[in-house]
């Protein structure tokens, strides 16, 4: 298999909060650890950008922009929500 | 209503001293929080009200969020208006039902999904950050109220803690040691990427809420110790408070304004190299 799948929905207490995000950010680095790519699943949630910040730009200490861009798939990400990525990403990754 | 705030806020001071405290005949959520939480902090045992006021905070919860024994039990008894009584924030678990209870209170249902987040995504952080700023001595994180008033296209809520306050949470931030001798903490609390935590998390919950309070044409205070900061639309000010241990936020805006969190995300600055076709 090379990918596994991260539905957030039902992973997640919530969409919201730092530790929620933290929790996030673990299960993409345990599932990196065993597939070479990780699917994120955002359909029917609304992030923070605390949120954002903890679960994907904290990956800045574990990942190129390459590897994050190459490795991590982004699904039914609304327009928002990737204004939101680009910019809470790209300031810790910068 | 920032010479109103502060009136009362004078006023609670006061009345913290002498036990007794002049009301106004028409409460708001930041009334009430505020009142709750100062009788909290007095250890006050006992609250009467005149009678005009007395049923309305009973409705709302004044004498529970003090830990007072109501002068009578409140029967249900619907209104037009929508309401959250004064409520305690005590366990972070439930980030995402407070913020969606809030959210069902303002929202619009002829504004749209992307309105409904943009509301829940403000409030997210701001529960967010009583949390994890207020730093309190007891379970008690902070209390919550709001009422939508929907004849009047009005909606206040309110967040206010008893923590270490805004100044001496950014003062944790060596980066900002100079800046807070010169500016007001509150005002720079509102700012894109100021916060007491650089390595840990990125200023983004109160720097939203006023981007969003100003695209609504709404109004914000942010109140902690002395220091204050007013948001009116596009006009803003920093002000000298009359002192509240904490901090003290209230929001009030136009209900039938649509928020946009999106218009609000593409305003701030894109770093050098990302794209939104990063994300496809």
């Amino acid at each position: 298999m090379t990918s596994t799948k991260l539905v957030l929905c039902t992973l997640l207490k919530d969409t919201g909060s730092r530790e929620s995000g933290e929790q996030l950010r673990h299960l993409i680095l345990e599932n990196l650890n065993q597939f070479p790519c990780v699917e994120l699943d955002f359909s029917q949630v609304t992030l923070t950008p605390s949120f954002a910040d903890e679960a994907f730009g904290l990956l800045c200490t574990h990942l190129s922009k390459q590897d994050l861009n190459q490795k991590i798939k982004f699904q039914h990400l609304s327009a928002t929500h990737k204004a939101l990525l680009a910019r809470v990403i790209g300031n810790r990754f910068k | 209503m920032l010479n109103h705030v502060n009136g009362w806020l004078e006023a609670l001071r006061v009345g913290a001293h002498t036990g007794r405290l002049s009301c106004p005949t028409f409460l708001k959520p930041y009334h009430l929080v505020t009142l709750a939480l100062m009788l909290k902090r007095e250890n006050a045992r006992w609250l009467e009200l005149s009678e005009e006021i007395e049923t309305y905070a009973l409705r709302m919860g004044l004498w529970a969020a003090a830990g007072i024994t109501p002068p009578y039990e409140m029967t249900e008894n619907p209104t037009q208006n929508k309401f959250l009584p004064v409520a305690p924030l005590e366990n972070s678990a439930d980030i995402l039902s407070v913020a969606k209870n809030l959210t069902q209170l303002v929202y619009q249902h002829n504004l749209g999904l992307e309105a409904f987040a943009s509301v829940e995504t403000m409030l997210m952080e701001l529960i967010e950050n009583t949390y994890k700023h207020a730093r309190v001595q007891n379970k008690l994180h902070g209390l919550v109220c709001a009422q939508s008033w929907p004849k009047g296209n009005l909606a206040q809520i309110v967040f206010a803690d008893t923590g270490i306050g805004i100044k001496s949470s950014l003062q944790e931030n060596p980066l900002l040691q100079d800046l807070l001798s010169q500016a007001n903490a509150c005002q720079l609390a509102c700012q894109l990427g100021v916060t007491s935590k650089p390595n840990a998390h990125s200023g983004y919950g109160l720097a939203l809420t006023k981007d969003l309070m100003r695209q609504s044409a709404g109004s914000m205070i942010v109140i902690s110790n002395n220091e204050g900061f007013y948001l009116q639309g596009n006009q803003e000010k920093p002000f000298h408070a009359p002192a509240w241990q904490g901090t003290l936020i209230i929001l009030e805006w136009p209900i039938q304004q649509a928020l946009d969190v999106g218009a609000v995300y593409a305003n701030w600055p894109l770093p050098e190299g990302f794209e939104l076709d990063d994300f496809n």
